[in-house]
């Protein structure tokens, strides 16, 4: 079977493609330096690397954040528009999950948190159990004040973050001291990406809606009054 | 030849399927006019987020109702600008993506180019060739100005707005006057049986001194509107209650005179300048009935021909897109068959 893999939800835009669990073909670039419509040069240099078209791909996997807004839409519409031709699967899971998921099989620890920058003085939150990877709260991702969010971790919880540079210096050292912190930015992959949809699509469970995970309200202002 | 249109440049969601530039084998547009109301006016993340959840559902929709499976697709064209950033990039991945699983043509499309194909849609409009060189006023809530179209692909721009649009001084009016949004459709409501001498709002730019100049054009073709609804808040301030009393037609439709003084009174001009044989007036605000005929009227003092695009493809629609893509096909030899388009906001004519 063959996955073609899109994720964009941070600085680093990565595309894979796996036949069956063999990773086959990758493309990374920094959405900081190019826009993300270079998805669309490279796709084909991707596809011609693992030697497919596309309509011989079988599955899509798309990460659908927490992160970027505008990268996550070109993604999961690109995997859309990629697959409705041919009427393949397209499975969503979470970028962060995905990057969980990357965090354990490489350091693992008893909890892993994913965290991110959700602007307005806020950062977007995901706890995962280190030895099951299933993630802890109940709410899923949150977005909690900038200030606030060490203090909610367990000890020894693993932190990593695509945005970590620029968090460490809004990071409360005084909340920090009972967990780990990174010393860069992790980005999720690809690969992980297809990884975990393949698990979960080879487990009979539904994808996630495609579309972004938004932890802002469209419209940060209350609606004005009828 | 079936090209397949897709716009999302601002709220409208809209697929098309194209047999030629005058067939329209399916149009489906998904209306975010709902989800904006409540702001006003278009709120661009809103736009966004409508497009990624729509516009799948809405090309396959396109194709049911053209009856082709995509084989059955030749082309794909699609809005590149002006426009929302991050709404024009939903449509743009999507064309992007199905041009290249369907290894066919992509063609970027300038959404105003677009709007001057709306007036040859329909299939008993004349062909844009026999009937250039023509002048078109081109009115919506994003755009107004006055383009003189030589041929297909040869434009040139004449006059623009110098602040707001005529359909943003419109939303703006119908704001103040308590109506909602979006104005156009509300105002001209409200306007009917209204004395449109009730109060004599402002007409914008004044006539100015021979060749004197505006943003780069020539300053007797262009509008400017934002200081009627500055006159309109200062006339309800003056005036409280007005806008919820028996005086509410006579307001709308003194405001409504205002904004198509104007558009009228350019149109007359560059008609006269310009020495073509039809006008055409396309955009959102076209669908306007006392625009009309106004125009109509214009039309026939002058002795010109009037083009008005048919009432479903005034406002934003993929059938003008994919229409105006027409003009460009068959690509020549050598010429790049999928180019990486971008969006481009700011992208205006020539």
């Amino acid at each position: 079977m063959i996955t073609l893999a899109l994720e964009m939800s941070s600085a680093q835009n990565d595309l894979a493609v796996l036949a069956d669990d063999r990773l086959t073909a990758r493309q990374t670039w920094s959405a900081r330096d190019f826009h993300h419509t270079q998805l669309f040069e490279l796709l084909p240099l991707l596809l011609r690397d693992a030697g497919v078209e596309p309509a011989a791909i079988d599955f899509f996997a798309v990460g659908r954040g927490p992160g970027s807004f505008s990268g996550l839409r070109v993604a999961i519409t690109a995997a859309q528009a990629l697959a409705l031709p041919g009427g393949q699967p397209v499975f969503a899971v979470s970028s962060g999950a995905a990057l969980a998921q990357q965090t354990i099989a490489e350091s693992p620890a008893p909890a892993i948190a994913v965290i991110g920058d959700a602007r307005r003085g806020t950062i977007w939150l995901g706890l995962f159990d280190g030895p099951t990877g299933h993630m802890i709260d109940p709410d899923g991702w949150t977005a909690v004040p900038l200030s606030q969010w060490g203090a909610r971790l367990p000890a020894n919880t693993r932190v990593v973050s695509p945005d970590w540079h620029r968090l460490s210096a809004f990071w409360p050292a005084a909340q920090a001291s009972h967990i780990i912190t990174p010393t860069s930015d992790t980005y999720p992959t690809a690969e992980a990406v297809a990884r975990l949809a393949l698990a979960r699509h080879a487990r009979g469970e539904a994808s996630e809606p495609l579309t972004p995970i938004y932890l802002h309200p469209a419209v940060a202002a209350p609606r004005p009054a009828p | 030849m079936n090209v397949l249109g897709i716009e999302t440049s601002c709220d409208e969601t809209a697929v098309a399927v194209l047999a030629d530039a005058q067939r329209i084998l399916s149009n489906v547009v998904f209306s975010q006019i709902a989800r904006h109301r409540p702001y006003g006016g278009v709120v661009p993340e809103i736009a966004s987020r409508c497009h990624v959840e729509e516009l799948p559902g809405l090309l396959r929709a396109a194709l049911e109702q053209a009856r082709l499976g995509w084989d059955g697709i030749d082309a794909v064209a699609v809005t590149q600008g002006p426009g929302l950033a991050s709404a024009l990039l939903v449509g743009l991945s999507a064309a992007q993506a199905l041009a290249l699983r369907l290894d066919k043509p992509l063609l970027g499309v300038n959404h105003l180019e677009a709007h001057l194909y709306s007036l040859f849609l329909d299939a008993s409009a004349p062909r844009l060739e026999a009937v250039a060189p023509f002048i078109v006023l081109l009115v919506s809530g994003g755009h107004t100005g006055l383009i003189r179209v030589e041929g297909p692909g040869r434009y040139r721009l004449l006059g623009q707005t110098l602040d707001d649009a005529a359909g943003e001084a419109l939303d703006k009016g119908a704001k103040l006057l308590g109506l909602g949004y979006p104005g156009g459709p509300l105002v001209e409501r409200a306007a009917a049986g209204g004395d449109p001498e009730f109060v004599s709002f402002p007409r914008g730019l004044t006539q100015g001194q021979p060749g004197e100049r505006a943003g780069g054009l020539d300053r007797d073709l262009c509008f400017s509107y934002s200081g009627l609804k500055t006159a309109l808040l200062y006339y309800l301030k003056n005036h409280p209650g007005a806008a919820a009393g028996p005086d509410l037609p006579h307001l709308a439709a003194s405001y409504q005179a205002a904004v198509f003084d104007a558009l009228v009174e350019r149109t007359a001009r560059a008609i006269a300048r310009e020495g073509v044989r039809a006008v055409g007036c396309a955009g959102g605000v076209s669908i306007n009935k006392t625009l009309r005929a106004r125009l109509a009227r214009l039309a026939e003092q002058t002795g010109v021909r009037l083009l008005l695009a048919p009432p479903p493809y005034c406002t934003d629609n993929a059938a003008m897109v994919a229409a105006a893509a027409f003009r460009r096909l068959p690509l020549p030899a050598g010429a790049e068959q999928r180019p990486t388009l971008d969006a481009q906001p700011d992208l205006g004519f020539g």
